[in-house]
């Protein structure tokens, strides 16, 4: 079914439209969560909740772009219980293996201003992807988006997994430099 | 130690554009497989039918006593639709298969070719079900296409439909058409349909297993068992299945009338459309059917 149909079906707050985007969406979200969590009970639940917020969030919101719309909840749910999961283990937590080479880059406790306002940030992150060749772009938002694995984008991508790890290092590295010369970031910290 | 994911988070609110693109990218890769595909056909062609002959004169004269070059059966494109308006595009290709036999040729020809057509009952019902059911699948996703093209207006969508014959001996024939569809995000589906020269039938499945035998529970069962070997093997290997009739979209058991092919070994392949049964990067998926299932044919190619 076509998005704008779905996204109708909710404004006009029909149950059926939770089963129709789930049909055409499930998978997708699935995967994105999966990516975050790798645990099936724990993904399951979050794209449950993922339907859930987005019956409460149409209408009002009428999004451009479903599939853009609906992995943005389910990326921050998934990331909600990642948090969640790990301070609860605090032992033997599970590593999401994206995240960790961010913060490796750029940790965000050590350098990043408590004062910085999110927007800017989300702000300078576009201007940054901006910028970038579109190959280096999809990768970026691949990775670091959509969490894939490296053996996934290697197969996407037909590189080496080494290219996209060096690619991906190399992209990292540049964007902490971004960061710095927009002032956002600061390594003496 | 814990985390404040101060970037990661901040990830989420990145231009819808870019996730769309790399959504998309996904799509124009599988759309350069395609044009490879073609383009790998092409220069074999090119190949066998002029740079060979050339390069050598036995060559040359073992082509010329070739009775036939290709299959039996011939299938050509009858009918193309093209749409193009900046944002939406479709390239789609009808095929039409026809009897190699019944075409014109000499009076030696035609006593060789007699004695493939009387094996190769093909002129019965099953070329015109095929045809007929070619159209009918093309005709819907022409269809669909046309209705979202005018509900989207500013949308970008594509729906691109080849054909290809992938077997075509003197008992068997198959066409397998492909359907690459892109709203959202691409969609690779995938339609085989098959005959059996011998009683000139187009068969499905169900047809080339005894009646009575539970074909949908084996092949579903060994099917469900080789995902579950794959995803141990793998962790990062992924299937949707599920072992409830209430498996919510997850696949519980073939449908009767599964789309299915015969590999070049003989093997029974089943077929699913992309997303199906994995998740969508994965492409069309494809299993190997057990021996201890096939042994049970009735029908074999």
């Amino acid at each position: 079914m076509e998005d704008q149909r779905i996204i109708e079906l909710f404004e006009q707050r029909k149950e059926s439209a939770v089963s129709v985007a789930h049909s055409k969406y499930g998978n997708y979200c699935f995967k994105i969560a999966w990516n975050v969590l790798k645990d099936e009970e724990d993904v399951k639940e979050c794209v449950n909740d993922t339907w859930m917020r987005v019956w409460d969030l149409i209408p009002p919101q009428k999004p451009l772009h479903l599939s853009s719309f609906l992995g943005k909840i389910t990326r921050n749910l998934a990331l909600d219980k990642y948090r969640k999961s790990n301070a609860a283990k605090r032992s033997f937590p599970y590593l999401c293996q994206p995240i960790e080479e961010l913060e490796e880059i750029i940790p965000s406790q050590k350098c990043l201003d408590e004062n910085i306002n999110h927007q800017t940030l989300v702000f300078e992150i576009n201007v940054f992807l901006s910028k970038l060749t579109q190959i280096d772009r999809v990768l970026f938002v691949r990775r670091y988006f959509f969490m894939d694995t490296t053996k996934e984008l290697q197969q996407r991508f037909d590189l080496k997994e080494s290219t996209i790890k060096v690619k991906l290092y190399r992209i990292r590295k540049s964007l902490k430099e971004h960061l710095i010369q927009e002032g956002l970031y600061d390594e003496r910290f | 130690m814990m985390k404040d994911f101060k970037i990661i988070d901040s990830l989420d609110q990145i231009d819808d554009a870019y996730i769309v693109e790399a959504i998309q990218f996904q799509k124009e890769k599988s759309l350069l497989r395609y044009k490879r595909r073609i383009l790998s056909v092409v220069a074999a062609c090119v190949l066998l039918l002029f740079i060979l002959p050339n390069l050598s004169p036995k060559i040359a004269y073992a082509m010329e006593k070739l009775p036939l070059i290709g299959p039996y059966i011939k299938v050509i494109t009858i009918r193309e639709y093209f749409y193009d308006d900046n944002h939406n595009q479709a390239k789609v290709k009808y095929p039409k298969a026809s009897d190699a036999s019944l075409s014109t040729s000499t009076s030696e020809e035609s006593s060789q070719k007699e004695t493939s057509s009387s094996q190769a009952n093909t002129s019965a019902s099953g070329l015109s079900d095929v045809n007929a059911s070619t159209k009918a699948y093309i005709d819907t996703l022409v269809s669909q296409f046309k209705q979202d093209i005018a509900s989207t207006k500013e949308g970008y969508s594509s729906l691109d439909v080849t054909y290809e014959v992938i077997t075509d001996s003197s008992t068997w024939f198959t066409l397998e058409v492909s359907a690459l569809i892109t709203k959202a995000d691409g969609n690779e589906q995938v339609r085989y349909y098959n005959i059996d020269k011998r009683s000139g039938k187009m068969v499905t499945l169900k047809d080339i297993f005894p009646t009575g035998y539970d074909y949908i529970g084996e092949i579903s069962s060994d099917i469900k068992a080789q995902m579950k070997s794959k995803m141990a093997q793998d962790s990062e290997t992924m299937y949707f299945y599920s072992d409830s009739p209430n498996s919510n979209g997850d696949f519980y058991q073939i449908a009767p009338n599964v789309d299915y092919y015969f590999d070049n070994y003989g093997h029974l392949m089943i077929a699913f459309s992309e997303a199906s049964v994995a998740p969508a990067y994965y492409g069309p998926v494809t299993f190997t059917v057990s021996d201890s299932i096939t042994s049970h044919l009735s029908i074999k190619p």
